[in-house]
C-alpha cells in the first residue's frame, strides 16, 4: 500500500526515463548506411568440369597420339585447354594433381589484380534514335513528276520567276534572252533578247498591275507582258507615266525610257540604269506590297564590289541604304511582314531594320559561301543555302545559330525557295536534284518547326560544266515547282 | 522434244487445270454468230484460244480478232483467273459476249505547220477545224488542203468548235482567243472556190479579262459558253446581233482558272472544271450552280461527257482521268481512275460509245480506252514529231465516226480508226 501511494504521489517512478547515458549496451556493428559506391563486382566464377576433364573419359575425348604431341609442343598461352583428359580404370589409380599449386596461385593472382569495375553497358535500340517523322504520303500534295519540259535556252537558263496569277512564267539565260512562256503548256508567248548576260528576273507581286524587272549589267528594266489587256494594262502603264515628284532624275540612278538595243522592246516600261562599274545585277526582290524593290550588283565576276539599291516604283525614285559594304554580298530580301531587311554575306546573314536603321541580329550559319536565302512567308524562319552543300534553317526567335541544318546535296546548293501557301520548301543544286520538304511551322512557339524530307527530283536536268539546276520557283496557289537548269532546259514538276 | 521435256511440269498442271472446264454460251452483235449452244471451254483458256475458236467454227475467210466481254468486264487473262477474280463457281454457266477487237489506228496524213495547234474540230463532216497559237483558225478538207483561214484574234486561238455545221444558213465557226475574247464567224460556203478564202468574224464575245480557254456550243446550236482564266464561264446566244454581244449569263463560282466547260446534250446543263479541282454544274437556263464535285488536290485540265451522259471524265495534273458517276447524288469513296505516265492535257469521249474514251497526253501519246477494262488502254499510239524538234505536247483531241485528229505541238493528225459494230449496252 505503501509503494502504491508513493507511486501515486511521484515519489517512485516505475520506469526510468531513458536518457542517453542509458543507451542499449549492443547495438548492430555492421548496420552502418550502405555506401553511395556501387557493390564491387563478384569475382568471375571459375569453370565447371566437363566430361573431358573426368579421371575416366568416354574413348572419344582422349586425344590421338598426334593430338598430343601438338598439345606439348604449343606454348602454355596458346593451348586451347590446358589440360590433356587422362584416363584411370578407377580413382584410386588417380595420381596428384601436380597443377594444384600453380593454378591456386593464379586464381590468387586473378583475384587481387584483375580490376573489377562496373561497367554500364550502353543499351540504347538504334531505330529509337531516328526521330520519328510522318511518312511523305501522308504529307501530299507535293511535286514528284516532271510534267513538261522544254530546251527553252541555248546557253545556262540562269533565272525563273513566276507570274503572280500563277499563268506565266519568265526565264533568262546567259546570252540575254528572256522568254515569257505558258505554265500549264510550256508554250513560248514572247521573247525578248538583250545584249547582255540576264542576271535575275523578278515579278512585281501586286494584282492590279502586271510587270517584271529583268537585271541586266548595270541597268534594271521594267517589262509588262504584251498579253495583259484591259484594267491591268492601263494601270500599268499610267503607273511610269508622267513625271511623279520627288524623283531623281539628277541623282546617281537614272530612270528613264528603255533605250538600250534589245531585238524587241515591246512592253519595255522603264529602264533604271545604275551608275557605272556597279557591274551586273544579279538579284532582284520585290517587297511584299510590290511598290519598292531591291536590286543587287555585284561588280567583277560574282567577287568583286557589292552594291545594293532600293527603289520606288511609284516615285522612281531609288536609294542606297548602305554606304560602304565591307565583302560581297550575296542576297538581299525584304522581310514579309515587318519593316526589316536581310542581308547574307558571304559567312553571315545580317537583318536590318529599314525604319530605325541599325542592325538588328547577326546570323552565323557556319557555312563557308552562301549562295541562297528565302525568308518563309510568316516572317519567323529563314533557309540559308550555301555552296558548300549545307542548307540552314533558322529560327528568327531562337537564336543567331542554324536551328537545323541540312546536308543532303550531294553539289553546291544554288537556290533555295519556300512555297507562299502550302508548307514546302525546294533547294536545288549542281547535282542535277532538287529537293523537296515538308516545313511546317506552328503557331504555338514551343513547338519546333516539323521538317521532314519528301521527294528527291532526279533526272529533270542535265549536268553541264558541272552547274546542275540553277533556279527553282513555286506557283503560288499550286505546289507545282518551276525549274532551271544550265542545259537550258526549264521544267515543271507537278504532284 | 527437249522443249517438251523441259516444259514437262509446266505441262501436267496445264492438263490438270484444262481438265476443268466451264460451260460457256456466247452472244454477239456482230454478223458472225455461232450457233446458240452451251460450250464447255477449258478453264485455262484466255482470249487468243476464244478468239481462235470461233474464228476456226465459223471458218472466217480471214481472220479476225475478237474481244470477250465477261459479265461486263473485258477478259484479260484466263478464265480460271477471272473466275477466281470475281468469285464465280465452277458449275456456273458464263454468258460471254464477243465482238472485233479495235485494230491499231492507221495514221491518215498530217498538217504540218509552224504554230502550235491549240484545238481541233472535226465535227463538220469531212472538214477539219484547227485553232492555233499563231491566232488563226483554219479550216481544211480531210486531203489536208486548206479552205479557209479566220484571221482576227491578236491571241493565240485556244479553243474552236462549230455551231450548227449541218445547217447552211447558221453554220458558224466560234473561237477563244488568249486576247480575252470568243468571235462568231459564220461560214457559209464549206466548199472554197480555188483560193483559200479569208473569213471576217462578225461578232466578238467580251466577257472575259483574261484568255479564254475553251469554247462550247450546244447540240441545237443556240447558245455558246466561253471559259476563263479568271474563273468565270460566259453564257452567250448564237443569234448574231448587230454589234459586240453581252453575255446572257455569267456563271461565277469558280476560284481558278477554268479549263473546260462543256454542254449536256439537252443544253439545260452545263459542265465546267478548273485548276481549283472542282467540277461544277450549272443549270443554263437560271444560271446557278446547281452541284459542285470537289476531288482534293486534283487540279483538272480537261473534261468530257460520255455519250450516254452517266458519266463524266476529267483529266488532272495528278496523271489520272477520274470517272465521276452523274446518276449517283453523292460521291462515295475515291472515283474510279484510268492512270497515265504523263501530264494527261485532253479527253475526247467517243461520239456514240459509252465507253471507249481518247485522252492526250504531254508524252505525245494518244490512248484509247476502254471503261470495261480500266487498267491499262486498250490501243495507244504516238504522234509525230517535228523534225529537229523533240516536242509532241498533245494539246487537242476529237473523235468521229472512224476519226480521230489530234491537235498538238508538232502538227494535226489525222488518224483512222477502225469502228465495229458496237455492243450496245442498255
Amino acid at each position: 500500500m505503501k509503494i502504491v501511494r508513493a507511486i501515486r504521489q511521484g515519489r517512485i517512478l516505475p520506469s526510468k526515463p531513458k536518457t542517453l547515458e542509458n543507451k542499449p549496451a549492443f547495438y548492430p556493428l555492421w548496420d552502418t548506411p550502405a555506401s553511395d559506391h556501387p557493390a564491387p563486382a563478384p569475382a568471375p566464377k571459375p569453370r565447371l568440369p566437363t566430361n573431358a576433364e573426368s579421371y575416366n573419359p568416354p574413348e572419344e575425348y582422349l586425344p590421338t597420339a598426334e593430338e598430343k604431341k601438338e598439345w606439348e609442343e604449343l606454348d602454355k598461352e596458346d593451348r586451347e585447354r590446358d589440360y590433356l583428359p587422362q584416363k584411370y580404370s578407377s580413382l584410386r589409380h588417380v595420381p596428384a594433381y601436380p597443377e594444384f599449386i600453380n593454378n591456386r596461385f593464379e586464381r590468387l593472382l586473378d583475384l587481387y589484380l584483375a580490376p573489377r569495375i562496373q561497367r554500364r553497358r550502353l543499351d540504347i535500340d538504334p531505330d529509337s534514335l531516328i526521330p520519328t517523322l510522318p511518312s511523305p504520303q501522308s504529307l501530299r500534295p507535293f511535286p514528284t513528276y516532271r510534267s513538261l519540259h522544254e530546251k527553252r535556252h541555248l546557253s545556262r537558263a540562269r533565272c525563273v520567276a513566276i507570274s503572280p496569277d500563277d499563268e506565266w512564267a519568265i526565264s533568262g539565260d546567259d546570252t540575254g534572252v528572256v522568254a515569257l512562256w505558258e505554265v500549264s503548256t510550256g508554250h513560248q508567248a514572247c521573247v525578248w533578247r538583250f545584249e547582255q548576260k540576264v542576271g535575275s528576273l523578278a515579278w512585281c507581286p501586286r494584282k492590279d498591275v502586271l510587270f517584271f524587272a529583268v537585271g541586266l549589267d548595270e541597268e534594271v528594266v521594267l517589262i509588262t507582258p504584251l498579253y495583259v489587256k484591259g484594267v491591268i494594262a492601263s494601270a500599268t502603264k499610267s503607273l511610269f507615266e508622267g513625271n511623279p515628284t520627288g524623283s531623281n532624275t539628277g541623282g546617281a540612278v537614272e530612270w528613264t525610257a528603255y533605250r538600250g538595243t534589245a531585238t524587241s522592246t515591246e512592253g519595255t516600261l522603264q529602264s533604271i540604269r545604275l551608275p557605272r562599274a556597279t557591274g551586273k545585277v544579279m538579284q532582284i526582290a520585290f517587297h511584299r506590297k510590290g511598290d519598292y524593290f531591291t536590286s543587287l550588283s555585284v561588280a567583277g565576276s560574282g567577287t568583286g564590289q557589292s552594291t545594293v539599291w532600293i527603289h520606288q516604283t511609284s516615285k522612281r525614285h531609288s536609294q542606297a541604304p548602305f554606304k560602304n559594304v565591307k565583302g560581297s554580298i550575296q542576297k538581299t530580301l525584304f522581310h514579309p511582314s515587318k519593316p526589316h531587311f536581310f542581308v547574307a554575306t558571304q559567312r553571315y546573314v545580317r537583318m536590318y531594320d529599314l525604319a530605325e536603321q541599325r542592325l538588328l541580329k547577326t546570323f552565323m550559319p557556319g557555312i563557308k559561301w552562301i549562295s541562297s536565302l528565302d525568308i518563309h512567308p510568316s516572317g519567323d524562319h529563314f533557309i540559308v543555302g550555301g555552296y558548300d552543300r549545307k542548307l540552314c534553317w533558322f529560327d528568327l526567335e531562337l537564336s543567331d545559330k542554324p536551328y537545323k541544318v541540312l546536308r543532303y546535296h550531294a553539289r553546291a546548293i544554288r537556290s533555295v525557295a519556300f512555297h507562299p501557301t502550302y508548307p514546302l520548301f525546294a533547294s536545288c543544286s549542281d547535282d542535277g536534284s532538287i529537293q523537296i520538304f515538308h516545313a511546317r511551322v506552328y503557331n504555338d512557339l514551343m513547338t519546333d518547326p516539323l521538317i521532314v524530307p519528301l521527294k528527291i527530283l532526279r533526272g529533270g536536268h542535265a549536268i553541264s560544266d558541272g552547274l546542275g539546276v540553277l533556279e527553282v520557283g513555286w506557283l503560288h496557289s499550286r505546289p507545282w515547282l518551276v525549274s532551271a537548269g544550265a542545259d537550258g532546259q526549264v521544267a515543271v514538276w507537278c504532284p | 522434244m527437249v522443249m517438251r521435256s523441259k516444259e514437262k511440269p509446266c505441262f501436267d498442271l496445264a492438263m490438270a487445270s484444262s481438265e476443268l472446264s466451264h460451260p460457256v454460251v456466247f452472244t454477239t452483235t456482230t454478223q458472225h454468230v455461232l450457233p446458240p449452244s452451251k460450250y464447255l471451254i477449258p478453264a485455262g483458256w484466255a482470249r487468243f484460244q476464244l478468239s481462235q475458236l470461233i474464228n476456226k467454227t465459223l471458218a472466217l475467210p480471214q481472220p479476225t480478232p475478237f474481244d470477250f466481254l465477261v459479265r461486263g468486264q473485258i477478259l484479260r487473262g484466263t478464265i480460271a483467273e477471272w473466275c477466281a477474280l470475281n468469285g464465280v463457281k465452277e458449275e456456273e454457266t458464263l454468258e460471254i459476249e464477243y465482238f472485233e477487237s479495235l485494230m491499231p489506228p492507221k495514221r491518215l496524213g498530217s498538217i504540218e505547220g509552224e504554230e502550235w495547234i491549240g484545238s481541233v474540230s472535226c465535227q463538220a463532216k469531212g472538214h477539219i477545224l484547227t485553232g492555233s497559237y499563231d491566232s488563226v483558225v483554219r479550216i481544211y478538207d480531210l486531203s489536208q488542203n486548206l479552205l479557209h483561214s479566220i484571221s482576227g484574234h491578236t491571241g493565240p486561238v485556244t479553243s474552236v468548235c462549230w455551231a450548227s455545221p449541218d445547217s447552211l444558213t447558221s453554220r458558224a465557226v466560234i473561237s477563244g482567243s488568249h486576247d480575252g475574247t470568243a468571235r462568231i464567224t459564220p461560214v457559209p460556203n464549206l466548199e472554197s472556190q480555188g483560193s483559200p478564202q479569208p473569213l471576217l468574224s462578225t461578232a466578238s464575245l467580251l466577257l472575259h479579262t483574261s484568255p479564254l480557254s475553251s469554247v462550247a456550243v450546244n447540240a441545237s446550236g443556240s447558245h455558246i459558253l466561253t471559259a476563263g482564266w479568271d474563273g468565270l464561264l460566259g453564257l452567250f446566244s448564237t443569234e448574231i446581233p448587230q454589234e459586240d454581244e453581252a453575255p446572257l449569263h455569267v456563271l461565277k463560282s469558280h476560284t481558278g482558272k477554268i479549263t473546260r466547260g462543256i454542254f449536256q446534250k439537252s443544253g439545260k446543263t452545263a459542265y465546267s472544271c478548273s485548276m481549283d479541282s472542282t467540277i461544277r454544274m450549272w443549270d443554263t437556263e437560271l444560271g446557278v450552280c446547281t452541284d459542285t464535285i470537289t476531288a482534293n488536290n486534283r487540279p483538272m485540265t480537261d473534261l468530257a461527257i460520255l455519250s450516254d451522259e452517266t458519266t463524266l471524265l476529267a483529266s488532272s495534273s495528278d496523271r489520272v482521268v477520274s470517272l465521276y458517276d452523274l446518276r449517283q447524288a453523292t460521291q462515295s469513296g475515291p472515283p474510279p481512275v484510268l492512270p497515265h505516265p504523263s501530264f494527261p492535257s485532253t479527253l475526247c469521249a467517243h461520239p456514240t460509245s459509252s465507253h471507249k474514251v481518247a485522252s492526250g497526253a504531254y508524252d505525245g501519246f494518244v490512248r484509247m480506252w476502254d471503261l470495261r477494262s480500266m487498267k491499262s488502254p486498250v490501243n495507244v499510239f504516238e504522234v509525230a514529231s517535228k523534225k529537229g524538234k523533240d516536242g509532241k505536247k498533245i494539246l487537242a483531241l476529237d473523235w468521229v465516226q472512224g476519226l480521230l485528229v489530234v491537235g498538238g505541238e508538232a502538227a494535226v493528225d489525222l488518224w483512222k480508226v477502225s469502228e465495229n459494230d458496237e455492243v450496245t449496252r442498255s
